[in-house]
């Protein structure tokens, strides 16, 4: 069974070029990390190190204000985008499972087209509708939470689905079995089966609204409805000081934080390979 | 609001703007230029207020670009020449200020005057035209950076607005970067003026409060601290000329240029709102050039 | 198993949710660039179909259909996301193949530096490449170091050393890479792990070579996952604007998506920007029911097994 394999043959490529890839998609995110506690206002001289861009009297995270509300907009949303986006995901994703009959397959289609959908295309079709058609909603707040969670709502059931079938109807049928009625099937059976992808799809919603940008700055109104992605935009095209590495470094502890524990939690409940599937986003 | 003429004319139709009482700005009469004070776009100062005044024209790095291009016949020709600074030059990322640039051009050479405001689709069509040679030519970036991107080098050459390149030479020289290597010129004539003004929407809440702090604006020193520690664009006030802010060492001689004289807002033009038809030639000229 | 009616109705708030904010906003999309203009140049939408008015589609068509500035920004960006998704390919594969097959060991870590950058904010991952790239920065050194530099000076893709950041599309191409071969790796991945190791060992029992084996076994079997991968980075491909944005300024390298932008965000003619929207969602239609229908029956397939 065992395939004596040539060492010096393609895996030495192969090899070669999956660290080449890894260290080119890796270094230039860890130096930029790196820079955020830079002492200088330089992001490729380093000047020392030094919390200075995170906590500093001037121009820092905590203390100046376009960073910080942007901070805070930024988690509003995701905290907004999670609470609505999970419970309708959930919702559907079970409405659609359990579905039998035609429209099921439409429905499917149609949950599954906004995760096919360029972001520009998604952005310019929101920005329309608050524009023209719900010109009492509007731009702003308001609007960039419900554009997010429409494409967030697909994640969730996607990752609620692929549970859901892997569960299978045995264990609420062996409930029906025991004479459990139907509601006690549903909340004392299946829902905690369930619990361990809502808690991952969650996540998953979180990160994808922090981290999107596109639809989130069509929809934007003024300034203090600027996000961390959007803020990265702007002041990229200048001379900004680390203070932009700073803030793009919190938000990305924020995001590896809760998927790390939306892994752990998956993984303890259901599983590695299912946890390890979910991770890369099997559609 | 600051905003700028090409959109007043809409503002006031759509009755957007309150109309101001000028028993609350004082400072009006006192400090700012007679000439910006009764402007014929809004005559007798009914909606607006003068915030800041600048120019369109050439900012350039004097220690990267060898020629003199004040000394030029027609120093827009530079960037028809920029073949050296490849991908180093830079056009402002504003339909009027970018295809204006060509005509001006084009004017100079003939000795006429340019009207800037035109709705000639073929005058337009031509200054596309003129500007997306520059693509073969000299690859320009189409940004608004330039105060950043000239004190760093990332450009050498640009079409900039005057206090742009002000604002460069007082907050955004990296260490070791003198502001003497920045230069500016400007047209004497038929070039673009432009100015920013104060307004107060319909729906203002407190439009006591909004007409104090517009006259606290205008008032000399208050319009000199913004302009020398906050945006560097120059304020059409009395007492701020290029002379005073050479003598205080605040601009390098070189910059000069960039700090915009009353005499040149009479003989230069100012950016208007155009008809929707007209406006249109310009929208698709511009996204022609955009297109590459 | 309790009425159909429940679940249907569990159902029910997501897909009125979708039905009223993305389907609702397609259609506000059609009737915008069916729409017209008012004096503020503001759109006005005709929300009757029978009160379309094809002006300003019939306008973009034309300037499409005749060789005009859209066609230019078309093609080009068909060129950069073609090259983009060829080189993916090339970087990709064996990237993918060498973690799924000869990875051991180091599989477990492999595969999260693999997944991490998929969860790293797409901008924070630009910036830092970009920052690297400036005439002073370690990325342009390296390049030069390893002969990249040379080689694209001489073919005439880079204007001058150092400057990667001067408008260059090699730039924007490489920038394409840098951004979503990610998304495509993961997936091919995941395609090449699936596939039966029994498969290949009865090829080599049978005598192949183990080229032979992966030239006739592997990457036939394969071939379904780089389709997928494939489409599912040249969908968003298509639409990008703030990667061109960032890494080049240049009107040389704008992308259809730089186009829509500027019509939608920074300039006076929403309807175009709708009518060009309207273009690119039914050039890229058949792409996107391709990758549905496709992850469809991988989805049936892999419930059977």
């Amino acid at each position: 069974m065992s395939r004596l394999r040539n060492p010096w043959g393609r895996p030495r490529l192969l090899a070669l070029i999956t660290a080449g890839y890894i260290l080119w998609s890796v270094v230039p995110v860890l130096l930029a990390i790196a820079f955020a506690f830079n002492n200088g206002r330089s992001r490729t001289t380093w000047q020392g190190f030094s919390f200075r861009w995170f906590t500093g009297e001037t121009g820092s995270v905590l203390h100046d204000t376009a960073l910080r509300d942007a901070l805070g907009h930024t988690l509003l949303l995701a905290v907004i985008c999670v609470a609505v986006a999970t419970p309708l995901g959930v919702a559907l994703a079970l409405g659609l499972q359990r579905w039998r009959g035609r429209l099921s397959g439409t429905v499917n289609t149609l949950m599954l087209l906004p995760l096919v959908t360029p972001e520009i295309v998604m952005g310019v079709a929101l920005l329309l509708l608050f524009l023209r058609l719900f010109g009492g909603i509007g731009l702003g707040t308001d609007a960039q939470a419900i554009g997010q969670i429409t494409f967030t709502l697909s994640y969730v059931v996607v990752i609620v689905r692929g549970r859901l079938v892997s569960i299978g109807p045995e264990f609420e049928e062996a409930a029906a079995d025991l004479g459990a009625p139907r509601r006690d099937q549903f909340f004392r059976v299946l829902l905690p089966l369930l619990a361990p992808a809502i808690v991952a799809a969650a996540a998953v919603a979180f990160a994808t609204s922090i981290d999107d940008f596109v639809v989130t700055q069509y929809l934007s109104s003024d300034a203090s409805t600027t996000t961390v992605s959007m803020l990265l935009y702007s002041s990229a095209r200048g001379a900004p000081t680390p203070a932009l590495n700073a803030i793009a470094t919190v938000n990305l502890v924020i995001t590896l934080m809760t998927l790390v524990f939306a892994y752990l939690v998956y993984r303890r409940f259901a599983g590695r390979d299912e946890a390890t599937s979910v991770a890369t986003l099997e559609v | 609001m600051g905003l700028s003429g090409s959109h007043i004319v809409d503002l006031i139709a759509h009755k957007l703007l309150r109309p101001l009482n000028h028993s609350y700005l004082p400072n009006l009469e006192k400090n700012v230029w007679p000439e910006l004070a009764d402007p014929f776009y809004d005559r007798g100062a009914r909606y607006t207020v003068p915030y800041v005044v600048w120019m369109d024209g050439i900012g350039w790095r004097n220690d990267e670009v060898k020629e003199d291009i004040a000394a030029m016949d027609v120093p827009w020709d530079i960037f028809w020449h920029a073949q050296a600074y490849r991908g180093k030059v830079g056009i402002l990322d504003d339909r009027r200020d970018a295809l204006s640039m060509p005509m001006q051009r084009d004017a100079m050479r003939k000795g006429t005057r340019p009207d800037l405001n035109t709705e000639d689709e073929d005058i337009v069509n031509k200054a596309q035209s003129d500007l997306s040679e520059l693509g073969s030519i000299c690859n320009p970036k189409v940004a608004i950076t330039d105060y950043q991107t000239l004190p760093e080098g990332k450009t050498v050459l640009h079409y900039s607005w005057s206090g742009d390149l002000l604002s460069a030479a007082f907050y955004y020289l990296p260490k070791g970067v003198k502001p003497d290597v920045l230069s500016f010129w400007g047209p004497d004539q038929n070039g673009i003026v432009q100015n920013d003004f104060f307004a107060i929407g319909r729906t203002s809440q407190r439009p006591v409060l909004t007409h104090q702090f517009i006259n606290f604006m205008l008032d000399e020193k208050n319009a000199y601290d913004n302009f020398v520690n906050f945006t560097g664009y120059t304020p059409p006030q009395k007492g701020i000329d290029s002379e005073t802010l050479l003598k205080q060492g605040l601009i390098p001689k070189t910059l000069q240029e960039a700090v915009v004289r009353p005499d040149q807002f009479a003989s230069n033009q100012e950016l208007l709102q155009l008809s929707v038809t007209g406006q249109r030639f310009w929208d698709d000229a511009w996204s022609k050039f955009k297109a590459g | 198993m309790g009425s159909r009616w429940t679940w249907r109705l569990v159902a029910l708030p997501g897909v009125v949710w979708l039905s009223v904010f993305f389907l609702c906003a397609f259609y506000a999309v059609l009737a915008v660039a069916f729409g017209n203009q008012d004096t503020l140049s503001q759109p006005v939408p005709h929300w009757n179909p029978l009160d379309w008015n094809v002006g300003y589609v019939l306008d973009m068509l034309d300037n499409f259909f005749s060789g005009g500035p859209f066609w230019t920004v078309s093609l080009r960006t068909v060129e950069f996301v073609a090259i983009a998704v060829a080189l993916s390919l090339l970087i990709g594969y064996p990237v993918a193949y060498f973690t799924a097959r000869h990875a051991g060991g180091w599989k477990g870590p492999i595969l999260l530096a693999l997944i991490l950058p998929l969860w790293i904010n797409y901008l924070m991952r630009m910036l830092a490449w970009i920052n690297l790239l400036a005439p002073d920065g370690i990325g342009s050194d390296l390049l030069h170091q390893v002969g990249i530099e040379d080689l694209f000076l001489s073919i005439g893709l880079l204007d001058e050393p150092g400057g990667w950041l001067n408008g260059q599309p090699i730039t924007v191409i490489l920038a394409l890479l840098y951004g979503y071969l990610p998304f495509f790796i993961l997936p091919l991945f995941v395609a090449i792990d699936r596939i039966d190791r029994r498969q290949i060992d009865a090829a080599r029992d049978l005598g192949a070579s183990s080229m032979s084996a992966f030239l006739r076994v592997t990457l036939p079997l394969s071939v379904p996952g780089i389709l997928a991968g494939a489409v599912l980075i040249a969908l968003p491909m298509f639409g990008d604007y703030y990667t061109a944005d960032l890494v080049s300024a240049s009107t040389q390298t704008n992308m259809i998506g730089n186009q829509i932008d500027e019509f939608m965000r920074q300039g006076s003619e929403k309807v175009t920007g709708a009518a060009l929207t309207l273009l690119l969602s039914a050039f890229l239609l058949g792409l996107m029911f391709y990758y549905l229908r496709s992850t469809r029956r991988a989805g049936t397939t892999a419930q059977t097994t």
